[in-house]
């Protein structure tokens, strides 16, 4: 008797945990849903717009040391440009203020948690998240927040805005890698009068896509690839994908530094002697020094700006010689982008009158910044809600120096890519 | 009970004798306090969305690391792909919402959990007679061949190893889309997951697969199907594992191969350590920590991973049993101790020079 | 032909330093019993206290190499004492995570310490190739191959014939009667995990100039280490040595020629195969000899 009764209350425990669970949707409040920033402006005596409360800027991204991938880079754009602006008066009356939150750039779950904290703080923008992963896996949580996201790399297919991964409120401070690539493929082409080109790519997302996007180059220049072939992000060894490209004319690498400079070095290796274009990758893999000498020879880039060579464009010079003064170390070009997102943060704001982050992620949109951008050229988002739109092809050598052989102002991205 | 009274009786050390040890009473009603507890006072409690992200993340873990204890803690298998089965099942669910249409979420789940356990049990069956190492190394080489063709193909994991713009959760008519309408039906989730690991604690299973794991050649001698229930503790495992993988995808909206990497790999190995590898309470309370101890160390910055290693280290020292093992300690006396603990659980693991 | 040669030595070169990681970590576990999940964390830093040597010390590299290994020699030693000792009355596998914990200690001091970016490591014969039948082959590789073989044949001399050998043998093949006999067996220990970092350093001031060096490295190579401990039969040096040079020339020419988008996977695929149709490895005994 006792027996029975015992086991009939641990049913009925069961039966209301249960109900408890699925009922509880229902009833919930929605209170955590992103609350709305004021952000209200009021005119001044000056006629200048005043914020009720600063501008305040979420940074995403680790520095260095808080995982193997963490680089001191972004940060560093991002706080010479909110430095350089509250010296300048900050934005709205008062100064801007950023706070950071690590948000691993190989674990997503981890960077989509950083996401949500940001978003709970309620900042007027973030900035941050470099690799499509973290993009893609950050996309499901922006719906649920009006705060604009300014990713600070490359623009994506797989993310550029009217895609499936594309956001109304996700921006890329980078140039549209599509772009980078098809220009890098025309001008192995044109200008070095390749016809066999040999593709190399990382087996992940960005170094896939690169070689997609090569692939549709060729075909409208009537050539067909001369190898394809792919190898893992962390590669140490990569004799048998360079040994595919004896007798290619010329070889584009989409991918990580690690493998490209392998690569490199072992197209010495193995004695072959042709032109390799990479992008951003490329300045990485140099600057760490893990290139040998002979191996750069004729190494190119197609890259978003050329902090290496940096005469082309005044901004971009001027930019250089801040950046350098003031943290004593070469610009990386993620810093760069770091820098401009700042600035279309600051800019959309003055725009918007307002730091409501819905405004804010409007007003991006109307953001025209011709002078002072950290990467030289304007910074003018598009359809595709990708910020610039000049590259530059540059060639480099394997101690930094760079030389700009020249740039190509593509076309806006529309909706869609 | 004492000792020598359980050592003369060997059917107690398999957890059959007529009274359970006191731990193993009240086992509906932990479960049912528990869930209760969360549902109400996370609601009460927590009113920042961060946090509620966090929570979340922690019952998805718990999803997966409640499987992984079936494999490895109950049957003794270390299994390496527990976080391969996260990606298989994600992709799983997103094919079928994305085919069927966002209503047919249910199913995904369903999918997400029939796939890992179809591949488990072809794994397993292959490896069934390999021990120890060589089924962890085996599983592993699983989890890298099944890592590069899931990126080589496009139909099923998307174009290059990612899918975006996975459906959001909706059950009926009802999306589920804000953080806290998210908790609930992950915590919904998770109460299964545990009813069943309860259901299988109080098994016939639970003590063929302790038969099974402490002396091989004796349980199988005794009529133990030793082959068969590794077997199904890996498919179940792994299911569970597929489970939160399709949790994770439909809630973040993306999968891709690469967002289940060797970092939570470990880190599910981690979370049953930490949290005690004697009940499924462990990798719940595991999974706490796994998600809580990078907040408490963010402010080490450039130091934290040099942190998180010394500290794993401590505790590895000083908690044996994990934190629901040393608190079990504490608070049922000795002598009804006589439940799993790690110590002969897993001793022979990876000590093959005591076998000779 | 040509490129047969260039993939064939490319294979060997691999499959030489995955012997010295494999045998390097079995060293460890013969002597304690325990898999030392740290040992790919010490070829990295083997590996990058000999580029902070050449580097920032400006030492030749010869003698930073040699350095390094004794650097090494007293980090195995810490392991031991830190990792292992406290822990070693209790179960191996706390010992397993508690090196994986040292593992997660040593990647973050590293990363503190020397910055997330892969650096080169200078190697004595940098720049400088052979022609093996018309393949351009560097120096590096046949270096690799031919210190590896060395290195390896030394060790099972010094475990068959001298009298280090046979006391670390008696301990792997039974602990406590090697006790009993009076072997100091924890001195025998600290030297195992000693010996075990001096290995791990060999293969990564090795491997680390036919490529570059960074924070995982050591860790994939571990890997592989398993892989071939597993092929070999998790026993002899000989079939650890098989399994090696398995590893290394399947990914290397079958991915050459045939899958070369598949060829991370092929080493995997070839164990487990191994593992479904041999579990005891290719030439797995009972007997548990080094």
């Amino acid at each position: 008797m006792i027996r029975s009764s015992k086991r009939s209350s641990k049913l009925w425990s069961v039966i209301a945990v249960s109900c408890l669970v699925a009922v509880a949707p229902g009833c919930s409040s929605d209170s955590d849903d992103g609350a709305k920033s004021s952000g209200n402006k009021s005119e001044n005596s000056s006629g200048e717009f005043e914020l009720d409360k600063p501008v305040n800027i979420a940074l995403l991204w680790e520095i260095e040391g808080e995982s193997t991938y963490g680089t001191n880079a972004y940060n560093q754009g991002a706080e010479l440009a909110i430095e350089e602006l509250n010296a300048k008066g900050g934005v709205g009356g008062h100064d801007i203020e950023s706070f950071r939150i690590a948000a691993s750039p190989v674990d997503p779950q981890d960077s989509v948690a950083a996401l949500v904290e940001a978003q709970g703080k309620n900042p007027t923008a973030m900035i941050g998240m470099a690799s499509p992963t973290q993009i893609a896996a950050a996309g499901g949580n922006l719906e649920r927040s009006p705060i604009p996201l300014i990713a600070t790399s490359v623009s994506s297919p797989d993310y550029v805005f009217g895609s499936d991964g594309g956001h109304d409120n996700l921006w890329t401070s980078g140039v549209y890698d599509p772009r980078l690539a098809s220009e890098a493929v025309k001008f192995l082409v044109e200008d070095l009068d390749a016809e066999k080109i040999g593709l190399m790519a990382t087996n992940e997302p960005y170094g896939k896509g690169g070689v997609e996007s090569a692939k549709e180059e060729l075909e409208k220049l009537d050539l067909e690839p001369f190898a394809s072939v792919e190898s893992a992000p962390d590669a140490t060894d990569l004799t048998k994908q360079v040994l595919e490209m004896k007798g290619a004319d010329a070889a584009f690498h989409w991918g990580y530094p690690g493998p490209l400079s392998v690569q490199l070095n072992q197209f010495v290796d193995n004695a072959i002697d042709i032109p390799t274009i990479a992008s951003t990758s490329g300045l990485t893999a140099i600057k760490t020094g893990t290139v040998k000498a002979g191996a750069a020879k004729k190494f190119h880039l197609s890259l978003a700006c050329s902090p290496g060579d940096p005469s082309y464009s005044s901004n971009l010079e001027d930019f250089v010689e801040r950046y350098e003064e003031k943290w004593g170390e070469s610009v990386d070009l993620v810093g760069a982008w770091a820098y401009d997102a700042v600035l279309t943060v600051a800019a959309a704001v003055e725009i918007a009158e307002s730091a409501d982050p819905a405004d804010v992620n409007e007003a991006i949109s109307k953001v025209n910044v011709e002078d002072g951008s950290g990467c030289g050229g304007p910074v003018k988002p598009d359809g595709g809600h990708v910020f610039t739109h000049e590259l530059v092809i540059t060639k480099v050598e394997a101690d930094g120096a760079a030389e700009v052989l020249k740039t190509v102002d593509t076309e806006p991205v529309p909706e869609g890519g | 009970m004492t000792a020598e009274a359980a050592a003369a009786d060997p059917t107690e050390m398999y957890g059959c004798a007529a009274s359970p040890p006191s731990f193993r009473k009240h086992q509906y009603l932990t479960l049912a306090v528990f869930t209760l507890a969360i549902g109400i006072l996370v609601p009460l409690i927590v009113s920042g969305v961060a946090t509620q992200h966090r929570i979340n993340l922690w019952l998805c873990y718990s999803v997966s690391a409640v499987g992984f204890y079936w494999v490895f803690g109950l049957a003794g298998r270390f299994a390496f792909c527990q976080t391969f089965m996260m990606v298989l099942g994600g992709f799983a669910s997103a094919a079928v919402t994305r085919a069927l249409g966002p209503e047919w979420f249910l199913l995904g789940l369903l999918a997400s959990m029939l796939a890992p356990a179809l591949l488990a049990f072809l794994v397993g069956l292959a490896l069934a007679r390999s021990k120890e190492f060589a089924f962890a190394v085996g599983t592993l080489a699983i989890a890298q061949i099944g890592v590069v063709v899931l990126q080589q193909t496009t139909s099923f994991s998307g174009p290059n190893g990612t899918v975006v713009g996975v459906s959001i959760p909706r059950i009926g008519s009802l999306e589920i889309l804000s953080e806290r309408h998210t908790f609930y039906m992950f915590l919904a989730l998770l109460f299964t997951i545990l009813l069943v690991a309860v259901l299988i604690e109080r098994s016939p299973m639970a003590r063929d697969a302790t038969a099974t794991r402490l002396n091989l050649v004796v349980s199988s001698t005794a009529g133990v199907p030793t082959t068969r229930v590794p077997l199904v503790l890996f498919s179940l495992g792994s299911a569970a594992g597929g489970l939160a993988g399709a949790m994770i995808a439909h809630w973040t909206g993306s999968v891709s191969v690469e967002s289940f990497g060797i970092p939570l790999a470990i880190g599910i190995f981690t979370m049953l350590i930490l949290g005690g590898i004697g009940s499924p309470w462990g990798p719940v309370a595991g999974a706490a920590i796994y998600v809580g101890v990078p907040l408490v160390l963010r402010s080490f910055e450039r130091w934290q991973l040099v942190i998180y290693g010394i500290l794993l280290l401590s505790a590895i020292i000083a908690m044996p049993e994990g934190i629901v093992g040393t608190l079990r300690a504490w608070i049922v006396p000795t002598r009804e101790r006589a439940g799993p603990t790690l110590r002969g659980r897993v001793s022979s693991l990876f000590e093959r020079r005591t076998e000779a | 032909m040509d490129k047969f040669m260039a993939l064939l030595v490319s294979g060997l070169a691999f499959g030489a330093i995955v012997a010295l990681v494999a045998v390097g970590f079995l060293v460890v576990q013969k002597a304690s019993g325990v898999i030392n999940f740290a040992h790919g964390d010490l070829v990295t830093l083997g590996t990058f206290v000999s580029i902070w040597m050449i580097g920032d010390l400006g030492m030749p590299i010869l003698l930073a190499y040699l350095l390094a290994m004794v650097v090494m020699f007293g980090v195995g030693v810490a392991v031991e004492r830190v990792a292992y000792a406290p822990l070693s009355t209790r179960e191996p596998l706390t010992v397993v995570i508690a090196t994986l914990a040292a593992s997660i200690a040593i990647q973050g001091g590293l990363a503190v310490w020397q910055g997330a970016d892969a650096k080169p490591l200078p190697s004595p014969v940098s720049g400088r190739y052979v022609n093996i039948f018309g393949a351009q082959v560097t120096e590096q590789r046949i270096l690799v191959i031919v210190v590896s073989a060395v290195v390896i044949g030394a060790l099972m001399l010094v475990f068959q014939r001298t009298s280090f050998g046979r006391q670390l043998r008696a301990l792997a093949s039974d602990a406590e009667t090697a006790r009993l006999f009076g072997l100091r067996t924890r001195r025998l220990t600290m030297i195992a995990f000693g010996l075990s970092a001096v290995l791990a350093c060999l293969a990564g001031v090795l491997a680390a100039p036919m490529s570059n060096a960074n924070l995982t490295f050591g860790f994939k190579l571990m890997i592989s280490g398993f892989a071939a401990t597993v092929i070999g039969g998790f026993g002899s040096f000989g079939g650890v040595i098989v399994g090696a040079l398995a590893i290394g020339i399947v990914q290397q020419l079958v991915g050459g020629y045939f899958l070369i988008n598949y060829s991370e996977a092929l080493p995997f695929i070839v164990m487990f195969m191994v593992i479904v149709l041999k579990p005891e490895g290719l030439f797995g005994t009972t007997a548990e000899r080094l």
